[in-house]
């Protein structure tokens, strides 16, 4: 029967899963405590928790019958290691279910509860996970009302995403770029969308604006391209939108010209700040500071999720 | 103020099991290490939050996925450091049949496999698992069955070919 090969391999599998070593929760707290900060930061502060695991100290098998155990340090314990007790029916403590019983035989996890929905929704989001009017560099910043939807693509376009869709803020920015005097109009009109979605909504998204890009290469309004990831968040997205350029007036310049315009999105577990940008009047925008404002905005997201 | 003690208590009962998902999800024991890793010290950054939640290890078993999803991007500086800095590696080499079972799910679209091992890892019904990860219950359905079926068609042939050849 072929699910019996599944369970066996599934219950091979948990078995296994006993060779691995984390570290007590004790000494994982205090290096969380030390790695608030991403980037450069958590790589360096990554060096110091590895530092500790090679002295010996705060690693034990996941084995959960050897859960208190530290082990001696890497470069000792491959030879000298005896394989872990096999759980008796008495040894394990009644939370930690035997690894070696296939799945299907054992109980259900008891603190695992029938209906898990992830993490619970904020009320609202705050401004400070938006970008900020100091971010703007001018007077022209406000909280919208009602948050922006979707960017626009086209009709193929789909964006199944908006059904876990569960909070959602927008912010429109004036925006100056750093060294543009404050008599000069904005350099670009761009927005700032925070949304947390439920269960897996904001993998989604990102996955549905990459879809996007795909279902419409090209309409009769705007060119889009994705430009790949900025590096940014758990995972991020830009794009380009590339569209006939208009004079003041707004009508088309019969050149060939085109104006270039952006959609940053950037992913931070169960969030996504996406920026747009609009470009200012009939002006375009630079990639370049839109990568800056994206970074920014992750940053926002990252401090207050 | 967070409570630490309850947090050790959640890691210590929960963590294994969280490994076996993040082993099956990624297929290489030391990467589901770095994975739960993070996904506690997350947990444990917002542990006020968490601990209110009614379902806690829900919100670990996202986290983990996601962390599994996109571990390449979001842990490689990590594990470079890791490595450089010499990590303590699991102990021994995997076991025939759970290499066998981890290049098998690798075959697997990841959300396939994901609502497979949350089913068997787990024990979770196929409307938990929607509930779970915000997909219709259809959806789960569809994914658990086709993930059962390549499951068993790819692992069946691999230990007993004899069978196979007799079929023909």
């Amino acid at each position: 029967m072929p699910n019996t090969e599944v369970d066996d391999a599934f219950a091979a599998l948990s078995s296994d899963a006993e060779r691995g070593l984390l570290l007590s929760g004790p000494e994982l707290r205090r290096q969380a405590g030390k790695r608030h900060n991403r980037g450069l930061a958590v790589t360096l502060s990554a060096v110091a928790v590895i530092a500790v695991a090679a002295s010996g100290a705060g690693w034990s098998l996941a084995n959960s019958s050897n859960r208190e155990t530290a082990l001696p340090p890497a470069e000792n314990s491959s030879p000298s290691f005896s394989p872990p007790p096999q759980p008796s029916s008495s040894a394990p403590p009644s939370s930690s279910p035997s690894l070696s019983e296939p799945p299907s035989s054992a109980p259900p996890p008891a603190s695992a509860p029938p209906t898990a929905e992830g993490p619970p929704l904020p009320k609202s989001i705050p401004a400070k996970a938006l970008l900020t009017k100091a971010d703007s560099r001018s007077d022209n910043f406000a909280r919208l009302d009602e948050a922006r939807g979707v960017p626009e693509f086209c009709s193929k376009a789909k964006f199944p995403s908006r059904d876990q869709k569960g909070v959602s803020a927008s912010v429109q920015l004036g925006y100056r770029k750093a060294g543009t005097p404050a008599e000069y109009i904005p350099d670009d009109l761009i927005y700032d969308t925070v949304t947390v979605f439920r269960g897996q909504g904001a993998q989604d998204y990102l996955g549905d604006l990459r879809r996007a890009v795909q279902a419409c290469p090209s309409t009769k309004d705007a060119e889009f391209d994705s430009l790949g990831s900025l590096g940014l968040g758990d995972e991020s997205l830009m794009i380009k939108r590339s569209f006939t350029a208009t004079d003041g007036e707004g009508n088309p310049v019969d050149n060939g010209s085109k104006t270039v315009t952006f959609i940053a999105a950037v992913r931070i577990d169960d969030a996504v700040t996406l920026v747009e940008s609009v470009g200012y009047e009939n002006l375009g925008s630079e990639q370049a500071e839109i990568e800056k404002v994206a970074k920014v905005a992750a940053g926002r997201l990252d401090d207050w999720r | 103020m967070r409570d630490a003690d309850g947090f050790d208590e959640f890691y210590r009962e929960t963590s294994a099991r969280m490994l076996r998902y993040g082993y099956a999800l990624t297929g290489d024991l030391a990467e589901a290490q770095d994975v739960v890793q993070e996904a506690y010290t997350r947990a444990w950054r917002r542990w006020a939050t968490v601990s209110a939640h009614p379902a806690p290890e829900g919100w670990l078993r996202l986290t983990v996925g996601r962390l599994s999803t996109d571990r390449w991007r979001r842990l490689s500086g990590w594990r470079a450091a890791v490595r450089r800095a010499g990590p303590p590696e699991p102990v021994g080499p995997p076991s025939e049949d759970a290499v066998l079972l981890t290049a098998a799910l690798r075959k697997l679209a990841v959300p396939t496999r994901q609502a497979v091992a949350l089913h068997y890892l787990f024990d979770l019904s196929v409307a938990d698992i929607a509930a779970e990860i915000g997909a219709p219950v259809g959806t789960v359905t569809s994914r658990l069955s086709r993930g059962r079926a390549e499951l068993a068609e790819i692992l069946t042939p691999a230990r007993t070919p004899e069978v196979t050849d007799a079929e023909h």
